[in-house]
């Protein structure tokens, strides 16, 4: 039986675990996942003067609004501002849009955290987040030259021009420059830091007093002056006019 | 339309559709895509590997038949790039199931399953599953249609090394499989649909991720089955994303 010993290697046995080895490899190179972890992606090109309808529009829209509208999307992250929808360019009653955002460009939040909260100790995170869709070199450049172009028209109060109702002018320059550290009813907002909590519910004189005059910042033994004191978080300076109209706005809340 | 040894050839149609498929492959792949979207689907494929569907051969078990198995769920590569960060996932390179399932009536099925909590590579899960299974067979066609779910959560070091996330998962589905049995070795395939939803709970800032999935599936197997035991190698996919392999060991009696 010498002749059938060749073939005695093809048992039954044999056979099933060539079999298994043969499947293994074949589902093996059956397997894969594809997580779209390798897709590039937008980049907006912007040519000329960044101004919203010319690029920033589209930048901010594909790559901060996915994360930065109202309300917020069940897939982004849960402790995104809940008053913030940067499909907007401009504040719309409560919800704050892009032009709310120039501030923190400015301060370079682009490329690191801002340290918004000091009182609280909450750090405003650099944006965008080492997670987030990234920008290229070109999209901050041409973010950080829309936010200084909208900043300097600010402060040469091109914008808003005042409609004569101290209350109204109030509430749109209060939305555009304290809203994003206060809180939309000055309860608290980015940074936790309550305008309440520092006094304003005591009083017209109060809301007045703390915009006009010193006020104490964080314990700090300095007394800062409003106007410097949000120079620190990069917010355009007011000049007299308005921050009578934030004080009567904030006075009526009260 | 052209003319070749006398014979008409209409060719262009047909050259023309081979000629676009890779392009119109190019054009999809080269779609440029959020980190939100990353991470949707990122929380899909995780949620289908996850996900229970035990691999078993089709067909009814007798009354009282109570079958212990081990399935090893092999993870494919996966690439977790996330806008401009490769999330540190220390991915194992299975997934480790022990199976549990009881006919208490001839033809129904009932069983669960454990993810052993034991952390591999710093991940640990700790999710369970059970499934309900009737199965039905004439001559050497059998097949079973089944439901499941599977709930739990896994922890580990996705975000960021010096942090620990959690990835919350809760799936329910359901499917039909037929296989041919011929002496010791059967067929099979199926399809299925299944729903998930997850949540993933960042450690380092607090941030939940919630997603929601519908996905539809096919599977096919092969088995060989001797005296007690049951050896299943089966392919899944979950279209159009994941491709994986389970190998499972069964022990019945």
């Amino acid at each position: 039986m010498a002749s059938d010993a060749p073939y005695k290697i093809f048992n039954m046995g044999s056979m099933f675990i060539l079999s298994v080895i043969a499947v293994c490899l074949l589902l093996a190179g059956c397997m894969g996942a594809d997580t779209r972890g390798s897709e590039a992606p937008d980049h907006v090109l912007i040519s000329g003067t960044p101004t919203w309808s010319n690029g920033i529009g589209q930048l901010v829209t594909s790559k901060c609004a996915v994360c930065h509208q109202v309300p917020r999307l069940p897939s982004s992250p849960s402790n995104v501002p809940a008053d913030l929808d940067l499909r907007y360019e401009k504040t719309s009653g409560a919800i704050r849009a892009a032009e709310d955002i120039v501030a923190p460009i400015s301060l370079g939040i682009l490329h690191h955290t801002l340290n918004y909260g000091v009182s609280t100790n909450i750090p405003v995170q650099a944006m965008p987040l080492s997670y987030s869709t990234p920008l290229y070199a070109d999209e901050i450049s041409a973010l950080e030259s829309w936010a200084a172009g909208v900043i300097v028209a600010e402060q040469n109060n091109a914008s808003p021009a005042p409609s004569g109702n101290l209350v109204a002018d109030g509430e749109l320059l209060f939305k555009r420059h304290c809203q994003g550290c206060h809180g939309m009813y000055g309860t608290g907002g980015l940074a936790n830091r309550s305008l309440r909590g520092r006094g304003v519910n005591a009083g017209p004189a109060f809301a007045t007093a703390i915009l006009s005059t010193a006020y104490p910042m964080n314990g700090w033994p300095v007394l800062l002056q409003f106007a410097n004191a949000c120079t620190l978080t990069g917010t355009p300076t007011c000049n007299a006019n308005q921050l009578d109209a934030i004080a009567a706005y904030l006075a009526s809340l009260l | 339309m052209f003319k070749h040894n006398g014979k008409q050839f209409s060719i262009y149609p047909r050259w023309l559709l081979i000629c676009a498929i890779p392009v119109l492959s190019v054009i999809n792949t080269a779609q440029a895509v959020t980190s939100l979207e990353q991470i949707d689907r990122l929380s899909e494929v995780y949620g289908a590997l996850l996900d229970y569907r035990p691999a078993a051969v089709p067909g009814p078990r007798q009354q009282g038949q109570v079958e212990v198995a081990a399935e090893l769920d092999l993870v494919p590569p996966i690439d977790n790039q996330v806008g401009a960060k490769l999330e540190p996932v220390q991915t194992s390179p299975f997934i480790g199931r022990v199976r549990l399932d009881w006919s208490p009536i001839s033809g129904i099925r009932l069983g669960g399953y454990l993810i052993p909590p034991i952390a591999v590579r710093g991940t640990r899960a700790n999710l369970y599953g059970l499934q309900a299974e009737y199965g039905w067979g004439v001559a050497n066609i059998r097949s079973s249609a089944r439901i499941y779910m599977t709930q739990g959560n896994v922890v580990g070091s996705f975000s960021s090394p010096d942090t620990t996330d959690e990835f919350v998962l809760k799936t329910s589905g359901m499917d039909f499989r037929s296989g041919w049995f011929f002496e010791k070795w059967v067929m099979y395939a199926g399809v299925g649909q299944g729903n998930n939803q997850t949540q993933f709970k960042i450690g380092a800032d607090g941030a939940v991720i919630d997603a929601s999935h519908i996905y539809r599936y096919a599977i096919a197997g092969l088995g060989w089955k001797n005296g007690p035991w049951t050896l299943v190698a089966e392919q899944q996919h979950t279209f159009n994303y994941l491709s994986n392999v389970i190998f499972t060991v069964t022990y019945g009696f």
